[in-house]
């Protein structure tokens, strides 16, 4: 959160208005709502009414029947007002937490449905902000605040016009004690405000001290720097002590303070009201009736100056959340695109140019940290992404070709691939698919046929079985197992005890990187697409499962189009073209051994990278 | 109850400051009884009642009565604000100190618990039982106390004022009492667990939205939009599911306390009112019955809260506390001994090891008879396929393992007899997940010795290749990494972990696969460097590629646990072996299989091809200049043991 008061780029009622528009759906519950909102509030401004009548009537005038009368009047009520009270709760959460999960879901499809430039430009820590807090924070202010609002001004309302007309004077007398309890209460919040943003920070601040010792804590132990991080952390849980200690000092003066607000209307009432029915000029129902309205006030008056913080956040959330509903994806089908024909695998990309474009100006990222527990940032994909070019790419592809991408960091790798995919669409040239201009087609289609092998693997916390099946979503068992065998993973899924169904967890963190490795082939396998796209991982493994990992490949790769971000030699040299890449330009290409033979650039990167690897 | 008694037990060291908050709260409670009586008396007078107050002198008039009451009820109230401030913010103060101690308490402990238990237990657990959970504890230290105490003087208190007013009418209150508490309870007792899932299915929504966003390469290369949306609309049907039920719960539960107060009142009006007719009680006794059946109901109100947070508080202070108890495997023992600095001759004598048995877990990495010896000044190797025990093995030096079997001897004392602390201190470690710090580039290289100078952090850093890419940053040594800092490949997070382990000039070198993901080109740089560093010291070599370890003075092949293999390189491919096998795997020709990751990663110039290759002879070619890195080394040798 920012300091203060957050700028908002729209007039808040515009965004509330349009925040409302979620509950439209569920309209005739809400007008049922402020019904029974109604009901309740005039239950609870009339039973003190009654009490007067049964103590003037009743009591006074020695009339039992009228006093059973009135007293099971106000039983009534009240039982009124409870039956009505849950109802009205129960339906304000009904619509709240139908409401949120209508915007949740538009917030997540919206993300979902986002172009590649969306996310190499926002942190999903920032995002998930939009689908957690932003979006409570809406929930909040659907259920609670427009019902509540308008019942607390109708009860205060309700209150001083009843007083008034029981007797208008002692009620202007009772009235003083309103400026200072709306006076403490206005700056209660407005103190309160701040120091509670102070907690929120130094909260995070022990969390995000906590998350990172706690992920560190092999390294501390083995440079021994336990009590260094103790120290550290002492620090950090201090001032959370501290600054909650100040908002709670806040807070105990607050409560005490509007009690004797309250407390001298209970005297005034009493003195002067008591004094006026000593001289018979007041009836006692009027006496205690206005004792019992006192009780009545503070509560609508807390309860409107907190919905003044309620408002503003909501108004900020809404407008948070309304700026990612209105982002609309640039790479979307063609009105009259065309599903793209079965692909037999030919490529071809003809004077393909291409630019990251500026993110738009509208980065506003709070600092909101991600929940879980390792997000690591994977480097690579981070410094490719912006401002790389791609000039005047011409390559040719035949139907079940390899073709290596070899380059510095930077060189443009990434990028002509995921062109491919139509994550990022090209300024000039064309991409063709078996002579098709992929523009033209449906982007499902297109990538129905293609599959990934990303560099970190990209598995799902959850079992293998469910990894594997992301290939294809309708593969049957046999067929899963059928190919978790053609690459090898078969072997070690089946040593884990409890098989395909071993949970992987984050990441894939319960695997070794080969293993991981492994099931991201298969996944591509079973998803069996003409064109393969794979991002070699960087690390090494030993050269047994290098092995496997190098069978399992060459099942994968075999009667497909592939194309490799090569970073193994072996890939390289099985492959039909090698692409050098530099600075978004191909400088030279052919195979391995052409290649070496040239003793250009490519035969520089191989000489040096191979002396510096191996000796003999 | 025993985990709620300890929890109390952290209150202790402010019982005197516990004494004044309970005080104040039983104060307040007392003040806000005498009010309503005060109330009563007011109308009584008005009414031309008699009335007998204690403190009013019986000739008072009416007009002094009630402006004495006012004037009373005023003073009260003051007072009443003074002793509840203390109150209310000392139930905090407490309930914030003891979640303070708690949370330093659990923190010191995680630091003591060794490898095995983070090897099973995730960050995010341990981060909820250190904030969510011990946040909840304080509730209940600072709050539910002060309400259990609130509760019984307001209980004894109303009915002692009631009793001595009118019994007969106090005694109409008594029977539907036990009703509202029964209701409270079973409402307390029954909608945690509705709270609960609600917490769990967002959770597990939050997850899969989170995890489907991170992964959106993945979801948008198999066009698996639809399918992400169809996970998405169950899980957010579950947290809708999980509302409605508390919902239903929730507000039909709170409204039926409502209402029982209500239907008190409603006694009291119809029965009580009937009496003031036939003038068996005053109508301001009335009055004053009025408010304290109103009083009646808040206990009733907060005991479902009670209920519900003392649950909650055991169960996590069961979680919290099951985690202090764990005893620490790997301490140091009563009675070790101080070697003083250790020249670094490691034997293994006759070692074995097996990760404690567990569930679910694939077979476990183990380690079987693990006899050798490391001089220092020599370079030993560990090779191996994946899962054959390389780093279970090199863990057992520094103790984060204990051996199950056998003895770990270091300059023949067992390393379970040596201080744990002053152990790990002399041994430099480069673990295969690097690992840094969210900090300045600089404070990460310091990190084992944060006091020292500037130079020795840049000599560390040159002597692992990292001081060249480090001043490509506009910030230097002072560039921030990490989340908030710049992201570092894998090859220069390896390099500044390097550094790090060097800075502390170490006598046990450990390198775990610690040129993993450096292109080859700067692994052979580092690899020359190391030669120099490596002098004096014993080190173990953790590696993948051979050709990483061809120099090591012995090399030792590990197998499914066992050392299957022993000896140099030049003696293993002689025996030809397996060793000599995965040898030839790697180097031969016609398929070459050691991978060349290093193409296009770096943009360093080619090194001159005459300083390639390097016998085993030349160790000392770059002495001059690593020397000088050795002298500042050993000139700050005199750092201190914390």
């Amino acid at each position: 959160m920012s300091d203060e008061k957050p700028k908002l780029e729209r007039p808040v009622f515009e965004t509330l208005f349009r925040l409302l528009n979620f509950i439209a759906p569920y309209r005739r519950r809400t007008a049922g709502v402020v019904v029974l909102m109604l009901i309740t509030s005039s239950a609870s401004l009339i039973a003190p009414a009654l009490v007067r009548r049964a103590i003037n009537v009743g009591i006074a005038e020695k009339d039992s029947s009228t006093l059973m009368l009135y007293s099971l009047l106000f039983l009534g009520v009240t039982a009124a007002e409870v039956v009505g009270l849950r109802l009205q709760v129960y339906n304000m959460i009904w619509i709240g937490q139908h409401a949120i999960m209508l915007i949740r879901q538009q917030i997540y499809y919206t993300f979902i449905g986002l172009d590649f430039s969306y996310y190499d430009h926002n942190r999903v820590g920032d995002m998930m902000a939009r689908i957690t807090e932003d979006s409570n924070a809406l929930q909040n202010f659907i259920t609670w605040a427009v019902v509540n609002t308008i019942s607390n001004i109708f009860t205060l309302a309700g209150i001083i016009i009843l007083m008034l007309v029981f007797d208008w004077s002692l009620a202007l007398l009772t009235f003083t004690i309103l400026p200072p309890m709306f006076g403490l209460t206005l700056w209660w919040r407005k103190r309160s405000t701040a120091r509670y943003r102070a907690v929120r920070e130094a909260v995070s601040a022990v969390s995000a001290m906590l998350q990172e010792s706690l992920a560190g804590m092999r390294i501390v132990q083995a440079f021994v720097r336990e009590y260094r991080e103790k120290a550290r952390f002492t620090d950090v849980a201090t001032n959370e002590l501290q600054a909650s200690l100040r908002a709670d000092w806040l807070a105990s003066v607050f409560m005490p303070g509007i009690d004797v607000i309250s407390q001298i209307g209970v005297a005034i009432v009493l003195g002067v009201g008591g004094l006026r029915v000593l001289d018979g000029e007041l009836d006692a129902g009027t006496l205690v009736a206005f004792l019992l309205y006192l009780d009545l006030f503070f509560n609508p008056i807390r309860d409107l100056a907190m919905r003044l913080d309620q408002f503003q956040e909501a108004a900020a959330a809404g407008e948070r959340i309304l700026a990612v509903l209105d982002t609309e994806p640039q790479i979307i089908d063609h009105p009259d695109a065309q599903p793209l024909p079965a692909f037999a695998g030919g490529v071809a990309l003809h004077g393909v140019c291409f630019f990251y474009e500026k993110p738009p100006e509208n980065g506003r990222s709070d600092d909101a940290a991600t929940p879980g527990d390792d997000a690591e940032i994977e480097p690579e994909e981070k410094e490719e992404a912006p401002a790389n070019v791609l000039h005047d790419i011409e390559l040719i592809v035949k139907p079940g070709q390899t073709v290596a991408l070899v380059g510095h960091t930077g060189a443009g790798k990434s990028s002509l691939v995921r062109l491919l995919g139509r994550f990022y669409e090209a300024q000039s040239g064309q991409i063709l698919f078996d002579d098709v201009d992929i523009a033209t087609v449906t982007i499902q289609s297109l990538r129905d046929q293609m599959a990934w092998v990303p560099q970190d693997t990209g598995l799902f916390a959850t079992t293998i079985y469910e990894n594997l099946r992301y290939g294809r979503l309708d593969a049957t068992e046999d067929e899963i197992i059928a190919a978790a065998k053609e690459t090898g993973a078969h072997d070690f899924i089946s040593q884990f005890p409890k098989g395909y169904e071993t949970e992987v967890e984050e990441g894939g963190s319960r695997l070794s990187a080969g293993q991981r490795q492994l099931i991201s082939f298969t996944r591509a396998l079973l998803a069996d697409p003409a064109l393969i796209i794979l991002d070699e991982a960087t690390s090494s493994v030993d050269t047994v499962t290098e092995l496997q990992m190098q069978a399992a490949l060459g099942k994968l790769l075999e009667g497909r189009t592939a194309f490799v971000i090569a970073h193994r030699l072996s890939t390289i040299v099985r492959a039909d073209q090698v692409i050098v890449m530099d600075h978004g330009r191909i400088i030279e290409r052919g195979t391995h051994e052409e290649l070496l033979d040239a003793k250009g650039h490519y035969y520089d990167l191989y000489m040096t990278q191979l002396q510096g690897g191996a000796a003999e | 109850m025993k985990i709620l008694l300890r929890i109390l037990g952290y209150i202790r060291p402010y019982w005197a400051i516990a004494v004044i908050v309970y005080t104040c709260l039983i104060g307040v409670t007392l003040l806000t009884l005498i009010t309503p009586w005060l109330v009563g008396v007011a109308v009584d007078t008005a009414l031309g009642n008699e009335t007998d107050f204690p403190l009013y002198p019986d000739d008072w008039s009416g007009k002094q009565t009630l402006t004495a009451t006012a004037a009373l009820i005023i003073a009260l109230a003051l007072l009443r604000s003074v002793v509840n401030f203390g109150q209310r913010y000392g139930t905090q103060w407490i309930g914030r100190k003891v979640a303070y101690a708690i949370r330093l308490d659990l923190f010191t402990h995680l630091q003591r618990l060794p490898f095995a238990f983070y090897d099973r237990t995730r960050i995010g657990q341990l981060m909820s039982r250190a904030i969510g959970d011990v946040d909840e504890i304080r509730f209940f230290a600072g709050i539910v106390i002060g309400d259990v105490i609130n509760l019984i003087v307001l209980l004894v208190g109303i009915y002692t004022i009631m009793f001595s007013a009118s019994a007969r009418l106090a005694v109409i209150f008594v029977l539907p009492m036990p009703v509202l508490f029964v209701v409270a309870y079973l409402f307390g007792v029954r909608i945690e667990p509705f709270f609960g899932e609600v917490r769990s299915t967002r959770g597990a929504m939050y997850a899969r939205i989170q995890e489907n966003l991170s992964q959106i390469v993945v979801v948008k290369a198999f066009a698996r939009e639809q399918f992400a949306r169809e996970q998405f609309e169950d899980d957010n049907q579950k947290v809708l599911n999980a509302w409605i039920r508390l919902a239903n719960l929730f507000t039909a539960a709170l409204p039926t306390i409502w209402f029982i107060v209500g239907f008190l009142t409603f006694l009291l009006l119809s029965i009580g009112g009937n009496w003031v007719i036939d003038d068996k009680i005053t109508f301001g006794t009335l009055v004053a019955f009025n408010a304290y059946v109103g009083l009646l109901g808040l206990p009733a109100h907060r005991l479902a809260f009670m209920i519900d947070v003392t649950a909650r508080a055991i169960a996590n202070g069961k979680r919290i506390f099951t985690i202090m108890d764990t005893t620490p495997e790997i301490k140091t023992r009563l009675g070790a001994v101080n070697p003083g600095e250790i020249t670094g001759h490691i034997t293994f004598d006759d070692v074995s090891f097996v990760y404690a048995a567990r569930e679910d877990e694939p077979e476990a990495e183990v380690l079987y008879n693990i006899a050798f010896e490391a001089q220092p000044d020599t370079v030993t190797a560990v090779v191996g396929t994946t899962g054959s025990g390389k780093t279970t093995l090199i863990d057992l030096i520094p103790r984060f393992y204990d051996v199950t079997g056998g003895r770990l001897l270091i300059d023949g004392y067992d390393v379970r007899d040596l201080p744990v602390k002053l152990l790990r201190a002399q041994i430099g470690y480069v673990m295969q997940n690097t690992f840094l710090f969210n900090a300045t580039i600089s404070e990460n290289i310091a990190f084992g010795r944060p006091d020292a100078a500037d130079d020795e952090v840049r000599q560390a850093a040159a002597a692992a290749r990292a001081h060249d890419f480090i001043m490509e940053f506009p910030d230097g040594y002072d560039t921030l990494v990490g989340e908030r800092g710049v992201t570092l490949s894998g090859g220069q997070r390896q390099r500044i972990a390097i550094a790090r382990a060097l800075l502390i000039n170490p006598r046990i070198l450990i390198l775990d696969d610690a040129t993993a993901s450096v292109d080859s080109h700067t692994e052979y740089e580092i690899r020359r460097a190391l030669q120099t560093l490596m002098q004096g010291r014993t080190t173990l070599i953790v590696a993948q590629r051979l050709s990483t370890v061809m120099h090591a003075d012995q090399i030792i092949m590990l197998e499914n646990g066992r050392i299957v293999e022993q000896g140099t390189h030049d003696e293993l491919v002689r025996l030809g072996g397996r060793y000599a096998n995965l040898w030839h795997l790697q180097t031969d020709q016609e398929i070459p299989e050691e991978d060349i990751r290093g193409i296009g990663r770096s943009d360093d110039k080619a090194i001159p091809l005459e300083a390639l290759p390097f016998p085993v002879e030349d160790r000392g070619t770059e002495k001059r200049t690593t020397a000088e890195f050795a002298a500042a080394v050993s000139q700050s040798d005199t750092r201190k043991e914390s």
